[in-house]
């Protein structure tokens, strides 16, 4: 079977809600109620087949033809399945997710993989603010699952995340792994003051933003620790596996905060 | 109060999004409560009862700040003396004390301080001490200034100092923002930045920033009701209707005059320094201006008319 | 227009009927059965229960702290689309959610137990947005310095009594309310537990003279609805003792005591709590000028809302989600502690075995009232499950066989035998709370009553039953049929308006100014403030 396929016919005219195309639901749905299903977010209601022309039928692998910022909430509560998007997505791309695949060929708007618990997000471009952060009113950020942005990442990169890998191939904003409680973040290169209010967690990085004065220098990383790190990354993002080192310099911190992070610098 | 009222009415009418029109430092704070929650006074309780005020940045200089450093305090802690610590400012009567690393990683400083932590520095040693030692020591900052991060270091603050001892803050937010914050929490359940398009209010800080939608070209057209700001710049870029006090006639494309409540006409407003609603009768009464909720209400009627439902 | 309601059970326990029989409404009253007209409206209730309108004594709709409940968990009130007609009546949460709610159960008057009087017209300004039903809401003192520093100097009982009448009027509230007398203040003070008789430091006041100042008070101004009591130590093991030792201080005068379900905790020699419930109910059995609503525990996730902020400070850990405000406000503010209730743990499961045996070994129903203390037990939307539960034992052994063993064992509910009957219900929810509130007007089905009525269509699920009355009527006008909207109805608050004394508003405007830089003015609630005409005065006692 060819996958389910949503092909854009002309740019949104609003913000799209694309939160029910994931597999649990299409499963059950018929191609004329897949094709109804309301996508809109004002009072035009617009409907699935008033924007995309639908083919293809495997609905446990579901593909968008041509994408934008405004496709809201893709694959979020995904727990099954792979979504492709040729193109770009809005915010909240991967919400709460717990199982799965999503590939973003283009950009990824705020929050994408925000309270996503597993499953695997991967950006080729760029996203923006609170990548694996948390929305407003949401327990945390990424929260097991495994996001990789091939490009650079906004502010706030990781915000409350609580679990899982997060990988940035190319600089972050301000502020990354703020109020981290837990959960690995590595990217090329950070902005100013990362790890503010960060709990636990570790975050790596070639080089960063001016640190806060709440981390202190404590010597070199954990060789073991790092030896699987590397493993782990490999498997996604070769080039930040290799920028990893066996002993990067360390700082602990947030003292502001419980203390028990991390920053590894890798230069 | 009537006007907010209306203009909900309004956006449940034509479904349109709503946001209040200066409200990025109330969500700083809002978006902190809804992660971690709050430690908060009101400046009438912190003027009465604090032995020790900490100003944080441009709180050192704002009329709640004023308010609160007024008099004696009444009910402070017998055998104590109020102490004013100015952080990153400077303000007469209060200890300057200086935030070189900047106000939100001096607010760190501080809580590792309190903590013993190996960051603490020992010119903070002091104020640690005193804020540690306060009976009912008080917190006042500006969100907007700070930043939902600082927002953060503030709160944080709070739980640290409560283990032992009483502490408590205060956020300077705009009184037409706490006004609409209420009115939106008890009208929509959920905070202003809310849209209606689908029928029911949806809550997303994010998608209904009211600024976000203009620029990005999501939104067709904007009321502005607002007795005493105009518009800003950014509201120029689409057909804009505003119900303004005083205008001066070209702040938008349609512009009505409309009584100012309290001035030319009597209303229900927020209180800054008691934090709650008050009523104020009109100073200078004038009838010749409609109240902005006529107007609103006049819009609300004609919309439904056209659309066909009830609301 | 003149509605006759005919063929229905109508059970009206005030006045001892219990039966097939007729309901005759002319306007917004009951009328007696005129002799010989014609109704303009016949309204069919064969098969169906027709009772007064219900009314809740203890629930928190509106105020400054149910606002900030809303905006630390708006993840609890997320909207399901798919109810665009209605938006605000359908947003979660929300003021006109709430009217809604109570109407389809068949409520129509609700009183909101926390009103701060320095924040009273916001929350009247609320509360006037909470449609269909008739509200109130009770004055809270006993923490407020001016009250304090009255009682610290020693002045006259006169002067607390002109105190506390100026304060219900400036407030308008319905009735009186005292939260952990003096425990906000201590709190504020850095005191982390307040008994009864421990003092407010800088007052040197203890609680059980706060208390009995205000009962003293209560009694002098005539406020028909007995003073309602929040005790000390809530949520405690060995809670019951103070609750006892309180109802003693009342010294024969009216009290009622809120959400007592939180208090009948005994300390159980394993660790934990065990069930008081039948201590407590032999102590009401003993003392007949108390009455309490139960603050009934309902499994699930809520927002336990509170001005008892020492409480609710040293409840912070058990937050979940792990999120928490502390308001110390002008007098007490208030303390927000989000908490799931649930099923597995021993303690959250006794709590909701006791609220049900503190109904079932009530010694009188006019005495036991039905409340959540929503939403701190839990909403208010499972009074009809309660209800049900109440009325059928088989329905509780079924509940009960879900519950950890270990809980079941320490409380006595799986022996009792007793079902509600729905006169009983009727009475709990009806005929005592409009007595307890001085409503003459409501709660029962005689001639000059409001015309509040709900029909329910009799059915063995009683869950169904009360969930969605078949029929509402609100001032004599239909406003919910088979659970929907029929009209929308704004309905008043209700209000004491007792008369304050020149001398003591002269001193408070003096006190106002110097606390707050504003007088009277400030804080008063005037009519001019709102849409429409929305106060409805009741007298107090003489
Ligand atoms: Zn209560």
């Amino acid at each position: 079977m060819t996958a389910l396929t949503f092909t854009l016919k002309a740019p949104p005219p609003e913000r799209l809600d694309l939160s029910s195309l994931v597999p649990a639901r299409l499963q059950r749905l018929s191609r004329a109620e897949i094709e109804r299903l309301p996508v809109g977010t004002s009072r035009r209601a617009l409907k699935l087949a008033d924007l995309f022309a639908v083919s293809g039928a495997d609905p446990v692998e579901l593909r968008f033809e041509g994408g934008s910022e405004r496709f809201d909430q893709v694959g979020a509560h995904l727990a099954d399945g792979r979504i492709l998007v040729d193109g770009d997505v809005g915010q909240r791309c991967g919400l709460d997710m717990a199982g799965g695949d999503i590939e973003v060929r283009g950009d990824a708007g705020p929050f994408i993989g925000a309270g996503a618990t597993g499953g695997t997000l991967v950006v080729h471009g760029n996203a923006a603010e609170k990548a694996g952060g948390a929305v407003h009113g949401g327990r945390y950020g990424l929260a097991g699952a495994t996001l990789v942005i091939r490009g650079d990442a906004g502010p706030r990169a990781g915000d409350r995340m609580r679990r899982g890998l997060m990988l940035v191939g190319g600089a972050t904003g301000d502020h990354a792994g703020s109020r981290m409680i837990a959960g690995t973040l590595i990217a090329r290169s950070v902005g100013a003051e990362p790890g503010l209010g960060m709990r636990r967690g570790t975050i790596a990085v070639g080089t960063h933003g001016t640190l806060v004065p709440t981390f202190m220098p404590s010597g070199a990383g954990d060789l073991i620790f790092m030896r699987l790190l590397r493993r782990a990354v490999g498997k996604h993002h070769l080039d930040l596996a290799k920028m990893l080192p066996d002993d990067p310099f360390r700082f602990v911190g947030d003292q502001a905060a419980l203390g028990k992070g991390e920053i590894l610098v890798c230069g | 109060m009537e006007a907010l009222r209306a203009a909900f009415r309004l956006a449940q009418a034509s479904g349109a999004a709503l946001d209040g029109s200066d409200l990025d430092g109330a969500y700083s704070e809002l978006s902190v409560l809804a992660a971690s929650g709050a430690m908060a006074t009101t400046p009438a309780e912190a003027r009465a009862r604090a032995d020790l005020l900490l100003l944080v940045g441009r709180a050192t200089d704002h009329a709640v700040t004023d308010f609160t450093c007024a008099g004696t305090p009444p009910r402070q802690a017998a055998g104590t003396e109020r102490r004013v610590i100015a952080l990153g400012g400077i303000r007469a009567g209060a200890e300057a004390m200086p935030a070189p690393a900047g106000l939100v990683p001096t607010l760190g400083l501080l809580r590792a301080a309190l903590a013993s932590r190996p960051s603490a520095r020992p010119e903070h040693a002091d104020v640690a001490r005193a804020l540690k030692g306060a009976r009912f020591g008080v917190v006042l900052y500006d969100p907007a200034e700070l930043g939902e991060m600082g927002v953060d270091m503030v709160l944080g603050l709070m739980r640290d100092l409560n283990a032992t001892t009483r502490f408590s803050s205060c956020a300077l937010v705009e009184p037409a923002a706490r006004l609409v914050v209420a009115v939106s929490a008890w009208t929509l359940g959920q905070a202003p930045r809310s849209g209606l398009g689908r029928g029911v209010p949806e809550h997303d800080p994010w998608r209904f920033n009211a600024e976000r939608q203009v620029c990005s070209g999501e939104a067709d057209t904007l009321v502005w009701v607002h007795p005493s700001v105009p518009p800003p710049a950014w509201t120029r870029s689409l057909p804009a209707l505003a119900l303004l006090a005083d205008p001066r006639g070209d702040e938008a494309d349609i512009v009505v005059a409309v009584a100012a409540p309290g001035r030319d006409s009597a209303g229900t407003l927020w209180d800054a320094e008691r934090a709650t609603m008050t009523f104020r009768p009109a100073t200078a009464p004038r009838t010749d201006r409609p109240a902005a909720a006529v107007i609103l209400d006049a819009l609300t009627e004609r919309v439904t008319m056209e659309r066909g439902h009830p609301c | 227009m003149l509605t006759l309601i005919r063929g229905g059970r109508v059970i009206d326990p005030a006045h001892g009927r219990d039966g097939i029989g007729e309901v005759w409404v002319e306007g917004d009253r009951i009328i007696a059965a005129p002799e010989s007209r014609t109704p303009d409206h016949v309204i069919d209730a064969t098969g169906m229960v027709v009772m007064a309108g219900a009314i809740d004594v203890h629930s928190h709709i509106a105020g400054g702290n149910v606002i900030l409940s809303r905006l630390l968990l708006p993840e609890l009130h997320v909207n399901e689309l798919g109810d665009p007609n209605r938006p605000f009546g359908s947003a979660c949460g929300s003021a006109a959610q709430t009217g809604r709610l109570y109407a389809r159960m068949g409520y129509t008057t609700v009183i909101e137990p926390a009103l701060p009087p320095s924040a009273a017209l916001a929350t009247h300004l609320e509360l006037e947005d909470v449609p269909f039903i008739d509200r109130g809401a009770l004055t809270v003192m006993g923490n407020d310095d001016q009250l304090l520093a009255l009682l610290r100097a020693g002045e006259s009982r006169t002067a607390v009594r002109d105190l506390t009448a100026q304060t219900l009027a400036l407030s308008r509230g319905l009735g009186l309310k005292v939260i952990n007398a003096g425990g906000a203040a201590a709190f504020k003070e850095n005191v982390r537990t307040f008994d009864l008789d421990d003092e407010v430091p800088s007052y040197g006041l203890t609680s059980r003279r706060i208390l009995t100042a205000l009962l003293d008070a209560h009694e002098a101004v005539g406020v028909p609805h007995p003073l309602h009591v929040h005790c000390n130590n809530l949520g405690a093991p060995g809670a019951f003792e103070t609750m006892i030792e309180t109802m003693r201080t009342a010294e024969g005068r009216p009290i009622h005591f809120a959400h007592a379900q939180f208090y009948a905790y005994a300390a159980h020699t394993a660790g934990g709590i065990s069930s008081a419930a039948e201590t407590l109910c032999a102590a009401l059995a003993a003392h007949p000028n108390v009455t309490l609503d139960v603050g009934q525990v309902v499994f699930g996730q809520t927002c336990t809302i509170s001005l008892d902020i020492l409480r609710q400070f040293s409840a912070r850990g058990a937050a979940d989600p792990k999120k928490w405000i502390i308001v110390d406000g002008d007098a007490e503010g208030g303390g927000l502690v989000p908490f799931n209730y649930k099923r597995g743990s021993v303690f959250n499961a006794l709590q909701f075995m006791i609220g049900l045996e503190l109904f079932l070994l009530s010694p009188d129903p006019w005495r036991v009232l039905l409340t959540t203390d929503h939403p701190n037990g839990g909403p208010f939307t499972a009074y009809p499950r309660l209800i049900h539960l109440l009325m059928d034992k088989e329905e509780r052994t079924r509940e009960l066989a879900n519950l950890p063993s270990k809980a079941v064992a320490r409380c006595g509910l799986s022996a009792i035998a007793r079902e509600f009957t729905l006169a009983e219900v009727a009475i709990m929810t009806r005929a005592a709370p409009a007595r307890l509130l001085g409503l003459a007007d409501r709660g029962h089905l005689a001639p000059g009553a409001k015309a509040d009525i709900a029909i329910y269509r009799d059915q063995a699920d009683r869950t169904a039953m009360f969930s969605i009355a078949a029929l509402v009527l609100k001032d004599g006008e239909t406003i919910v049929r088979e659970g929907a909207v029929a009209a929308v109805h704004r309905g008043r608050t209700l209000t004491l308006a007792p008369q304050a004394d020149a001398a003591m508003t002269r001193r408070t405007e003096t006190y106002l100014q110097d606390r707050f830089g504003r007088g009277l003015d400030s804080f008063r609630v005037p009519e001019a403030a709102f849409a429409r005409d929305v106060f409805a005065p009741q007298p107090c006692r003489v």
